[in-house]
């Protein structure tokens, strides 16, 4: 749980991020508020196309056209990002706010030795240029700090010559290189086999407990939030449903969808021959996004209301943030559907 | 930070002790695996090495005419007057009988083939002042290796001289749009947006004249009566207008596609500066995907050179191209009864595919291991 005494080192408020694509307005983001608190890592969950990497990017300000941010702020330490000009927004990059991507196959250029993203990230923050052979050391040095065997050699390897966990080693040090306050990690295992995920969640883990960087990770995997979460906020059609410590998610979430994510969760106490319940329908087009209520599609708990009113973002709990007028109960079978056929 | 490698098992792979490869290294392996792309390779080496070192491999200048019109090529003859058998090639003198209307070997002018002998005086790469040639027969002994055209000259000379033009007209065009298409396509792939419309649309209006009547259009406004090298740029100059708008398509793919790659995003994240990441993140992977397309578009330069100078409409006779050299046998007796006229076909086609296998080659080698 984020101790009230501390204050988040990033703050997304009312966040909009919106795409102006020839077919129309595709409001990706959707008035999101997040809070990363130092040393904490916060997950980020939802469906595809939820709006969970472009809510990171947003963070970054490196949304591409046709998107932009149209509202919201971003805080970092209390300064809001949003007000830099783009040249002081790209020091603020890598040295406040790092980033880790979701593809550790793709994240390195081929045409460069691993040691050269290292260099160039302890270099580009740098007034005075830093001469080779200390940047040279440095890289050597980030290398061993995430566990990579033999670093003076493999400094000089090729991204091809290298394995994607050990790839993904390498995209965690180039982003803690400068000691971000925060780090965006959109999906950092979701390419890699089980066992490297567990490693280098293990390897964030104690490089976060060294050097009390806040994460905001982005993920599909629920396994993964519980283990390396503070807290968590759950994402549909652009925005936050739910956002509570982790144990309140799983053990009291008050949100339809929340609790239907968990229920399609495989559990070891769960009966075998039985299918996972699985949320019904599909994610609504974002070019046509319904009237109130964004789950109201494929909820069973649909009422009048939902159909009209768009439910607020509200405490249900200490911490526990809900956007759903009925919050039933959470109940580990699925309820019999009634939502919009 | 201190190291985890103790507590967690490493994920490596494979660790061999073998010193590291550059992604350059390992595609020139990749390519030297591909037996097409290095025959093709070597056969373009010899072919550029051939055209600059024309004026000492040709026996002969290559306006020379002679009364051996049509003459087939001399027989080579690898053994002397008295039969025995001689390293030192021999030729004889060829002479036209009009009764049965066909070339006859003279007897008795079996006469030794020399090398590196002095004749024609030239200037090699139009510096060097030479007379020496790689071979030659006496004088008065008629050495045509692959006959002579309608005038009586020297087709292997022409070829030779001919293959200057053609060959240097496709590596000059496709440098020039090659520029120009890297810079309009990476623009428009980069800036996006309303530049990227309205430089596309150019684009395809240019690509949507028939290219090769734009061609000839153009070809056909250039005065008859200009100086031969002015001829050669302005149909380079041609060649590249009409193709650079392709090129530029190309780039402007491989640039939006480029951009979003995860390392030039990740690039972006560390904050690297924007003219840094242009420089050495997106032009150098853009530039090896560019020059694939530049290798394979190189036949298409040659082989419309060729087409323009067969009508006529490119380089005039007296100065050899393969395309004009061409267009000499054009009527069926000619194919029919005087095959090495065709020589200058074979030698396009065997330059086109040449580049082709190349291209193809490069692209195999390049693509994997460089982009994943
Ligand atoms: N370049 C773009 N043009 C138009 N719409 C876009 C663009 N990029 C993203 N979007 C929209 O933003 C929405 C959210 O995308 P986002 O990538 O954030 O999803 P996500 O939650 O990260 O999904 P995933 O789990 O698959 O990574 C998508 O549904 C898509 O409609
Ligand atoms: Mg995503």
């Amino acid at each position: 749980m984020p101790q009230s005494v501390t204050e988040p080192v990033l703050q997304i408020k009312n966040l909009r991020t919106h795409f102006f694509t020839d077919q129309g307005v595709v409001p990706a983001v959707d008035g999101v508020d997040l809070e990363v608190y130092p040393g904490q890592t916060l997950g980020v969950v939802g469906e595809s196309g939820c709006g969970k990497s472009v809510t990171g990017m947003s963070a970054m300000r490196l949304v591409a056209p046709p998107g932009r941010i149209v509202d919201g702020e971003i805080l970092l330490r209390g300064e809001n990002l949003l007000k830099l000009s783009e040249v002081e927004m790209s020091h603020r990059r890598g040295k406040d706010l790092g980033m880790i991507f979701q593809e550790p196959m793709t994240s390195l250029d081929p045409l460069y030795p691993i040691c050269d993203p290292l260099m160039e990230a302890v270099q580009a923050h740098r007034k005075e240029k830093m001469p080779k052979a200390d940047a040279m050391a440095e890289a050597v040095r980030l290398l061993a700090s995430v566990g990579i065997p033999d670093p003076e050699r493999r400094a000089r390897s090729y991204p091809h010559e290298m394995s994607g966990g050990m790839r993904q080693r390498i995209m965690i040090a180039v982003a803690l290189s400068c000691r971000p306050a925060v780090l965006i990690a959109d999906e950092p295992t979701t390419a890699l086999d089980v066992t490297v995920q567990a490693q280098i969640l293990s390897l964030l883990r104690d490089l976060q407990s060294e050097t009390g960087t806040g994460i905001l990770m982005i993920t599909h995997n629920l396994g993964l939030v519980a283990e390396n979460c503070h807290t968590v906020a759950v994402m549909y059609a652009g925005k936050v449903v739910e956002k509570a410590s982790v144990q309140d998610i799983f053990k009291r979430p008050r949100h339809p969808y929340t609790q239907g994510l968990l229920r399609a969760v495989p559990r070891l106490d769960h009966p075998a021959k039985q299918p996972l319940p699985t949320i019904p329908g599909m994610v609504p087009n974002p070019l046509r996004l319904p009237v109130g209520c964004r789950f109201q599609t494929r909820c069973a708990f649909v009422t009048d209301r939902c159909r009209q009113e768009q439910p607020p973002l509200e405490a249900v709990g200490t911490g526990h943030l809900a956007a759903c007028f009925v919050q039933p109960e959470y109940t580990a079978s699925a309820p019999a559907h009634k939502g919009g056929a | 930070m201190t190291t985890t490698s103790a507590t967690t098992p490493p994920d490596y792979i494979e660790d061999d002790q073998a010193p590291s490869e550059t992604p350059w290294q390992l595609a020139w392996r990749q390519l030297r695996k591909n037996k097409a792309a290095i025959a093709g390779l070597i056969t373009l080496i010899c072919l550029y090495g051939c055209a600059i070192l024309a004026n000492f491999l040709s026996p002969y200048r290559m306006e020379l005419r002679s009364d051996q019109v049509f003459q087939p090529p001399s027989p080579i003859r690898f053994h002397n007057a008295d039969g025995g058998f001689s390293l030192r090639p021999y030729t004889t003198q060829l002479k036209f009988n009009p009764s049965d209307n066909a070339f006859h070997e003279v007897a008795g002018t079996l006469e030794p083939v020399h090398f590196l002998v002095t004749g024609e005086p030239y200037r090699l790469l139009g510096i060097l002042p030479l007379r020496i040639h790689l071979f030659g027969a006496p004088d008065h002994i008629p050495f045509h290796l692959l006959g002579t055209d309608s005038d009586g000259r020297d087709v292997f000379s022409r070829l030779l001289i001919g293959s200057q033009i053609s060959l240097s007209i496709g590596i000059i065009a496709i440098c020039i749009t090659f520029s120009i298409g890297l810079t309009v396509g990476g623009i428009a792939g980069y800036w996006g947006g309303r530049v990227d419309s309205v430089i596309m649309r150019i684009c395809e209006v240019i690509m949507s004249v028939p290219q090769f009547y734009l061609l000839i259009a153009l070809a056909g406004l250039l005065p008859a009566k200009i100086d031969p090298r002015l001829t050669f740029l302005m149909i380079i100059i041609i060649l590249s207008f009409v193709g650079w708008a392709g090129l530029a398509r190309v780039v402007r793919g491989i640039s939006l596609s480029v951009r979003e790659l995860e390392y030039v995003q990740a690039a972006r994240a560390l904050g690297v500066p924007e003219g840094r990441i242009i420089r050495r993140h997106i032009l150098p992977g853009a530039f090896t995907y560019a020059s694939v397309a530049a290798t394979l578009s190189i036949p298409g330069y040659i082989l419309a050179e060729s087409g323009l100078s067969f009508l006529g409409l490119g380089i005039k006779i007296p100065f050899p191209s393969w395309g004009n050299m061409l267009s000499a046998a054009q009527d069926l007796d000619v194919i029919q009864t005087k095959v090495w006229m065709l020589c200058p076909a074979a030698m396009i086609f065997i330059t086109v595919l040449a580049f082709n296998f190349l291209g193809d080659g490069l692209r195999d080698a390049l693509d994997p291991k460089l982009r994943r």
